[in-house]
């Protein structure tokens, strides 16, 4: 299934995009998925994709800890969201 | 002497064109430390409440701090003090760049400028000395030509000087004090305070020191905070400068949209890629920072400009998102615009972007504001405006009245559209995103204000804790949650917050590894005092509750501490949509009950103020008002 993952803050950086579509197998949980984006992009994306500070929402809601398991539907939209201050 | 000042004031007489030279006192410089604490104590037993601000009586302080000037990162800062005629209470408005760090090397701590001279006049602090000349060939200049002007006058390229555009000239109310170009003590109206007492600029250099209780102690600490500040994650967004968390504040739902209708905007991706594509050009760093964070962009478009500084993410949200202006060259060329006549960007854009929301409504239409079509999305007209708020012309001269004013004289309950507390105009954060926030915006000494004492909500969207952990600062649980966790985030981080304001320092390394051990151990090193980082929290307190005093001679109460009711409306869109502030006056009395102030009326009680160490202060009140 595809799902889109958009990027905010530094870690759009690490990614160099703003936002990509990925093939996932159905029922795939945000823990695989960190898994899967970690082995394509490498040990710089991956410190900030485990980094205590990342925002995760999977469309427009907000995903903490105890949502890493929970499967995520075909075409969600998931944001990577990594920067400490506003302006 | 106390080290880290250089021990001196030069209080300007602009009525009768003397300057008095008066020592720091160590006592006071101890109490409120400087800047914003010292420049407080000295509003407090000389202003007298009810006075015009635009009139000789007011006092404009250009204040530094300890810190301003020496190798501590970030510390060319500072501050502007004085009352304001935007919001009539009390008004700090900072600035980066390099100004502060060059009257300290000219041999002063700060200037007080009194009454008003007779004719234009600038100021020159070189070296110990300072003059007063006359000013008739800057008078009506931009900011640019009068720094080019005076550094040929004075035969010194590399002074640093701070001036007014035409916007102070004309006393608008959201003119600023620029310097360096395109460093900007930006709120309050500063500007329209200098331009009244009819001084153009004031231009410092000198080659003075500045002299360090413990060298070795300080050099010590310092080395630790800078590897600390190399390694801290935030600095990496800092790099990306403040505009840089353009998309991220968005897609948080704290960017405003059209006047607040949203916080989120759908097109912020696509124009901060054009941005980075079309006019940022590099980086750009004030006098020993480490972050880099200011821009250094241009058009080449449709709105050119020359290659100049700017513009920060609060200027690239108010000309783009809140007037729904989808147009990146036009916010390089509306940067620039304000920073070429001296206009506040924030207010500015917000003044813009509250004249379109009224011409929606129907409250104005062409025939007031000079045929102008103040509709959403139109850049023309933001342009149009911005010269006239300047040159106060047409419609402009009624939006160059500030938020209240304009609102008054608008009329038809415009006011109940205005997103204002205190008379001042919101800034680019919405407390829908993260309620801490609403309670800084009610609270604020200067008004509806997200970065004086500090961004208090970063921690409830984006994940900033500034190290605050070990001083109590919790854990959010829901950022939309509307408890008493709120009130307490916004208290700590306050009380943190005016920690740089005191010290003459930045306020953007607090969240990136300048902790506040650091902090204490540096202000300690400097000055010989022994500061813990809790000792710095109870002065930022001391800090805090001085200023409200201040704002409770002027006549300030719990209904001063309201927040708009536009922001008790649900979000339309974005992540926080359906969400509004509905508790805040439950978050206001827990605010209230750890301030220590009386929740009916929200004055300090005297309990507190002796807690501070403000009996003189609670004695004076008492002359004014019955203190719980």
């Amino acid at each position: 299934m595809k799902l889109a993952i958009k990027y905010y803050g530094t870690i759009r950086e690490a990614a160099r995009k703003r936002e990509e579509t990925i093939e996932a197998r159905e029922g795939v949980t945000l823990e695989q998925l960190f898994a899967i984006l970690s082995q394509k992009y490498g040990a710089e994306y991956t410190k900030l994709l485990r980094s205590s500070y990342l925002r995760v929402f999977v469309n427009e809601r907000l995903f903490d800890e105890k949502d890493r398991e929970q499967r995520i539907d075909e075409g969600s939209t998931i944001s990577f969201v990594l920067a400490l201050h506003g302006g | 002497m106390t080290f880290g000042f250089v021990g001196k004031i030069a209080r300007i007489d602009l009525t009768n064109g003397k300057v008095k030279k008066e020592p720091i006192d160590d006592k006071t410089a101890k109490r409120f430390v400087g800047c914003v604490g010292y420049a407080a104590k000295i509003l407090w037993d000389e202003l007298e409440p009810g006075m015009d601000p635009l009139g000789p009586e007011n006092k404009l302080i250009m204040a530094t701090g300890p810190l301003t000037g020496t190798l501590v990162p970030n510390s060319g800062s500072y501050e502007a003090c004085f009352k304001s005629p935007l919001t009539g209470v009390w008004a700090e408005t900072r600035s980066g760049g390099r100004w502060g760090s060059y009257l300290k090397y000219a041999g002063y701590d700060m200037l007080i400028l009194e009454g008003k001279s007779e004719k234009p006049v600038y100021l020159t602090v070189l070296d110990g000395e300072v003059e007063i000349k006359p000013a008739d060939k800057i008078w009506g200049k931009t900011v640019p030509e009068t720094e080019a002007i005076i550094k040929e006058e004075i035969k010194t390229p590399e002074a640093s000087i701070a001036s007014i555009g035409v916007a102070g000239e004309n006393k608008v109310k959201i003119a600023c004090i620029m310097n360096d170009l395109e460093r900007a003590a930006g709120r309050c109206g500063g500007g329209a305070v200098m331009g009244s007492k009819n001084v153009k600029a004031i231009a410092a250099y000198g080659h003075g020191d500045i002299a360090v209780a413990k060298p070795d102690e300080f050099m010590k600490v310092l080395k630790a905070t800078e590897e600390n500040i190399m390694k801290h994650p935030g600095r990496a967004g800092m790099l990306l400068g403040t505009i840089g968390a353009f998309t991220t504040v968005s897609q948080m739902g704290d960017l405003p949209t059209k006047y607040g209708w949203s916080g989120r905007w759908d097109k912020a991706e696509e124009y901060y890629d054009r941005f980075l594509k079309t006019n940022y050009i590099k980086n750009r760093a004030c006098w020993t920072c480490m972050l880099a964070c200011g821009r250094y962009s241009e058009s080449k478009g449709k709105w050119p400009t020359i290659a100049y500084g700017g513009p920060e993410y609060e200027t690239a949200g108010v000309m783009s998102a809140f007037c729904l202006i989808d147009d990146n060259d036009a916010l390089i060329r509306a940067n620039y615009l304000c920073n070429i006549h001296g206009l506040d960007t924030i207010s500015a854009g917000h003044m813009a972007a509250f004249a379109m929301q009224c011409y929606e409504k129907g409250l104005i239409t062409k025939e007031d504001t000079d045929g102008v079509e103040l509709t959403w999305g139109n850049a023309e007209a933001l342009m149009t405006m911005l010269e006239k708020i300047a040159k106060r012309q047409g419609f402009g001269d009624v939006l160059a009245e500030g938020i209240r004013g304009a609102a008054q004289k608008i009329g038809k309950n415009s006011i109940e559209l205005a997103l204002e507390v205190k008379g001042l105009d919101m800034p680019m954060h919405d407390p829908r995103a993260g309620k801490s926030l609403a309670v800084q915006y009610g609270t604020a000494n200067r008004g509806m204000c997200h970065i004086h004492p500090q961004e208090v909500h970063d921690c409830e969207h984006l994940g900033a804790d500034w190290d605050l952990r070990p001083y109590g600062l919790p854990e959010v649980k829901d950022r939309f949650g509307e408890n008493k966790d709120k009130a307490l985030i916004a208290k700590l981080v306050q009380d943190f917050g005016v920690g740089p304001d005191i010290l003459g320092t930045c306020k953007f390394p607090q969240g990136t590894g300048f902790r506040l051990d650091f902090t204490a151990a540096l202000l300690s090193a400097t000055t010989g005092w022994q500061v813990s980082g809790k000792e710095l929290l109870k002065l930022g307190e001391r800090v805090i509750n001085l200023q409200r005093c201040f704002n409770i001679r002027e006549g300030l109460r719990r209904k001063d501490d309201m927040i708009p009711s536009a922001l008790r409306q649900p979000h339309a869109t974005g992540t926080t949509k359906g969400v509004a502030v509905t508790n805040y006056e439950v978050m206001l009395d827990d605010y209230y009950d750890l301030r220590g102030w009386d929740k009916q009326t929200g004055i300090p009680t005297r309990q507190t103020l002796e807690r501070l160490a403000l009996s003189d202060v609670a004695d004076d009140l008492a002359k004014y008002v019955k203190i719980p």
